[in-house]
């Protein structure tokens, strides 16, 4: 064969594709469509994105800084962290002086709205009026979390006191998370002391699966991350500026997604199909859902026994208070901006009508067994104007009321402590 | 035909020979087969795959619908749903529990797991000979967990509490996996509080990006479910009734056992390479190794606290116990057999080595504050025979003698007849 003829051979064997590539592009060029380079990454990107929002997906770290993430706990079920700030920082605890009298605040949202506004705020003014404070500063420190319900406060303090934080006093604040998310968890066969279904259910259903469903769980991550693997290639790839090549990219992931879609409907039907003992579900709750407030109030009242020991131990302060709640009949003569507003689940509502009654029962023997327990579940009895902005929380002239309430209490407790005999403390 | 009869008689009888053959040399060696000592074996080598403390009764019996680890919400991960299960169900039999029971529950790592079932009918001897014990039975509630350390137990056993749970008495057995995994959670980037690395990044983490990882949990899952089968069969056709069968099944699960070892390195490995800090990792700590043994010293001690407070609040008998290590220096004469099985992760092996002392200074607080504490690191200190079959674990004659030294302090600090429940 010549050397002219290699060369044209060559030169046709260049030109096809450039030839195709081009015939391409123009039978692509329809309305606003061009193909780059970069479209081709966006739809790449889109066409991965429903495996990306599934498990397993990391958040960017740029907008993992900017929000607040819930993520698994080994101690607490559920934690929050808040762009780089933890929920627990070592510095946030350690004492500023001598002179400084710390009060930890635990306990669900409620908790934490008092811990962090117009509640805390008013107990460390009503405290450093009295003569007892003098010359000291108070500092309110917020532990309270969304969502907790006890168990969750009495693993965080343990954790805490393992941690070695040392506040003066603990004033634990709950009592709606416990019957309201306590019931809802028993309707949907999570055992009731477990931490809420929301979050638990999504966080804590993985590797507690059958091998069947971890199969079926990790058959789908096995696609996505061949998906990923072709997309990262590709993304990094100057063959993706041809149109062939790139559209031939996309299609090739368009058929892994479908691929991913098809074995995340066998993951979705086994996990519907499950009869409702999943490990991730607890120990078995047998006694049924209409036992659970009755349950809850128990384990309530073991939980702040439990405190209250911990805290013994260590010669720290300890506070428990029921808190109001809108639902719980004759705790206040609703408004009917506060009736528009407080809707909430029925499993909810109901939990709060079984359970705050034994609640409070369970209170009284608290207080029987020498704990510092103050029922304000009936704080807004006589407030005849709106508080609340829900169903369980309330504003700032709410908090103030309790503020007041708790205020008279942690001055009670502290008298009786410093009555104590000396050898009694420890 | 007459062929073919020959030589299926022939094979037959082949096998059988072998077979005798096979249990004629174990007999001679000193270990004759036994089927429930191949049953148990079995469930030996499976164990660390399942992530459990090999049960009295082999857990190759049970029709498991799930195994491995799983996610609990107050201690990090537990064992199969069959604990969770046990869990209910103890909790129910100790309020429902009769009057001459004396209810013994065990916390701690894998050493106090293996102390439990190997030890504990021989502590219960021990304390039942004791007046104040007259007419009573000792039951033991055995939840020593591998890898666990404080404060695992203290959760834990807070949790047992809500659940009903009401023992006469807790030990808490522990000391090694807080020094040792202590130390090597913080080389891997993970708090020295949160539970050991290998099985917290694989069940904790929200998102493995390191695609070797990803690899690995598969091919982990994969050999467990292998190992599972093979066990599940061989007992299911009674493969443990023949030598030369349990061998071959022994065999193909230690094959296994290798393999879901090695994957399982790859896999921590791969995890602790991910650059990202996630949340897995619990806050931000100290990396300085003083400060870790520091800061593992003082959440030990003032776990022990919080467990001494709530057993105070209920009536219960509190012991908490440091076990002996082999690489703590000074605690044992070593045999050269154990030497040759007791190395150790290099990280494990320095976290003992410094840890322990602090500890031991920590015990004698404990003391102070008036916490039931026996430092038992210096129990094998006048033995010379071997004990370890690891570099952790001792064997059933190790046990015995941290059982007697064990029921000499409990029953040293137990409260005078009318205080036991």
């Amino acid at each position: 064969m010549s050397s002219k003829r290699v060369a044209i051979a060559l030169a046709s064997l260049l030109a096809a594709p450039l030839a195709l590539e081009l015939g391409y592009r123009a039978w692509t060029r329809t309305g606003d469509y061009r193909y780059s380079a970069s479209s081709a990454r966006n739809e790449i990107a889109l066409v991965l994105s429903p495996l990306r929002n599934a498990r397993p997906v990391r958040l960017p770290r740029e907008e993992e800084a900017q929000v607040t993430v819930q993520f698994l706990h080994p101690y607490l079920g559920v934690e929050y962290k808040s762009g780089s700030r933890w929920t627990i920082s070592a510095e946030e605890f350690s004492k500023r002086s001598e002179a400084e009298y710390t009060v930890l605040i635990l306990g669900g949202s409620v908790s934490a709205i008092f811990a962090s506004g117009r509640g805390a705020q008013h107990l460390r003014e009503l405290l450093r009026a009295d003569p007892r404070f003098a010359g000291r500063t108070v500092r309110c420190i917020n532990q309270g979390r969304g969502g907790y319900k006890q168990p969750q406060q009495l693993m965080l303090l343990g954790y805490l006191f393992a941690r070695g934080i040392r506040p003066d006093l603990v004033l634990e604040i709950d009592g709606f998370n416990e019957v309201a998310l306590g019931n809802d968890n028993a309707t949907r066969r999570l055992h009731p002391l477990y931490p809420p279904f929301i979050p638990w259910a999504r966080l804590g259903s993985f590797g507690g699966a059958s091998p069947e469903l971890l199969d079926a769980q990790l058959a789908t991550w096995r696609e996505w991350r061949r998906a990923e693997r072709v997309a990262a290639s590709a993304s990094r790839s100057p063959l993706l500026h041809s149109a062939l090549i790139g559209r031939w990219t996309i299609r090739r992931l368009r058929c892994m997604r479908a691929r991913w879609i098809e074995a995340q409907r066998g993951y979705m039907d086994l996990l519907g199909s499950q009869a409702g003992d999943e490990p991730w579900r607890g120990p078995p709750f047998e006694e049924g859902p209409e036992a659970a407030p009755g349950r809850v109030a128990r384990a309530w009242k073991d939980a702040s026994l439990d405190m209250r020991a911990l805290c013994a131990e260590r010669g720290i302060a300890y506070v428990h208070v029921l808190q109001p709640t809108l639902h719980d009949e004759g705790s206040k003569p609703a408004t009917q901006e506060e009736l528009r507003v407080g809707t909430m689940l029925d499993t909810w509502r109901e939990g709060v009508r079984a359970g705050y009654p034994l609640l409070r029962e369970a209170g009284e023997e608290l207080r029987a067994q020498g704990v510092d327990f103050l029922d304000l579940s009936r704080a807004f009895s006589d407030v005849e104007q709106s508080v609340y902005y829900d169903g369980c929380h309330f504003d700032d002239r709410g908090n103030e009321i309790l503020a007041e309430r708790i205020a008279e209490a942690v001055l009670a407790a502290l008298e009786r402590e410093r009555a104590r005999p000396a050898e009694d403390r420890r | 035909m007459k062929r073919a009869a020959l030589a299926l008689l022939g094979t037959l009888l082949g096998l059988v020979l072998v077979e005798g053959g096979m249990r004629a040399w174990l007999a001679a060696t000193g270990k004759p087969h036994r089927a429930r000592d191949a049953e148990a074996a079995a469930a030996l080598v499976i164990a660390p795959m399942l992530g459990s403390i090999p049960k009295p009764r082999s857990p190759l019996e049970d029709e498991r619908p799930w195994s491995g680890h799983i996610l609990h919400p107050y201690y990090g991960f537990d064992e199969a749903v069959s604990t969770l299960r046990q869990l209910a169900f103890e909790a129910r039999a100790q309020a429902e529990a009769d009057a001459g029971e004396y209810r013994v529950l065990v916390l701690g790592g894998s050493v106090a797991g293996r102390f439990a079932s190997s030890a504990g009918a021989h502590l219960a001897a021990l304390l039942e000979r004791d007046p104040r014990f007259a007419g009573r039975r000792v039951v033991w509630f055995n939840h020593g967990r591998g890898s666990f350390k404080q404060p695992q137990m203290l959760m834990l056993f807070g949790w047992l509490l809500q659940l009903g749970y009401r023992p006469h008495a807790v030990i808490e057995i522990d000391g090694f996996n807080e020094a040792a995994i202590g130390s090597s959670n913080r080389e891997q980037g993970l708090h020295p509080l949160f539970p050991a690395f290998a099985p917290w990044a694989m069940l904790g983490n929200p998102g493995i990006s390191e695609e070797d990882a990803l690899e690995g949990l598969l091919e982990i899952h994969a050999e467990r479910r292998r190992a599972e089968a093979i066990a599940r069969t061989a007992v299911l056709r009674g493969h443990h009734h023949s030598a030369l069968l349990s061998r071959w099944t022994l065999l193909r699960l230690a094959r296994c056992r290798q393999r879901w070892f090695a994957a399982t390195e790859r896999c921590s490995e791969a995890l602790a390479r991910e650059q990202d800090l996630g949340t897995w990792r619990g806050p931000p700590f100290d990396p300085e190794p003083i400060a870790c043994r520091i800061q593992v010293t003082r959440a030990w001690l003032e776990a022990s606290r919080s467990m001494q407070a709530l057993c105070r609040a209920r009536g219960i008998h509190y012991l908490h116990v440091l076990q002996p290590t082999q690489h703590d220096p000074g605690s044992k004469p070593l045999a050269p057999a154990e030497i040759a099985s007791g190395r150790l992760l290099d990280t494990w092996e320095e976290g003992v080595r410094l840890g322990y002392p602090m500890l031991r200074a920590a015990g004698a607080h404990l003391r102070g504050l008036g916490v039931n504490f026996l430092d038992a690191s210096r129990v094998f200190e006048r033995v010379h025979e071997p004990v370890y079959v690891d570099g952790c674990h001792f064997d059933r004659h190790g046990s015995r003698i941290l059982a007697e030294r064990i029921a000499e302090v409990f029953l040293a600090s137990l409260p005078e007849p009318g205080s036991t429940r």
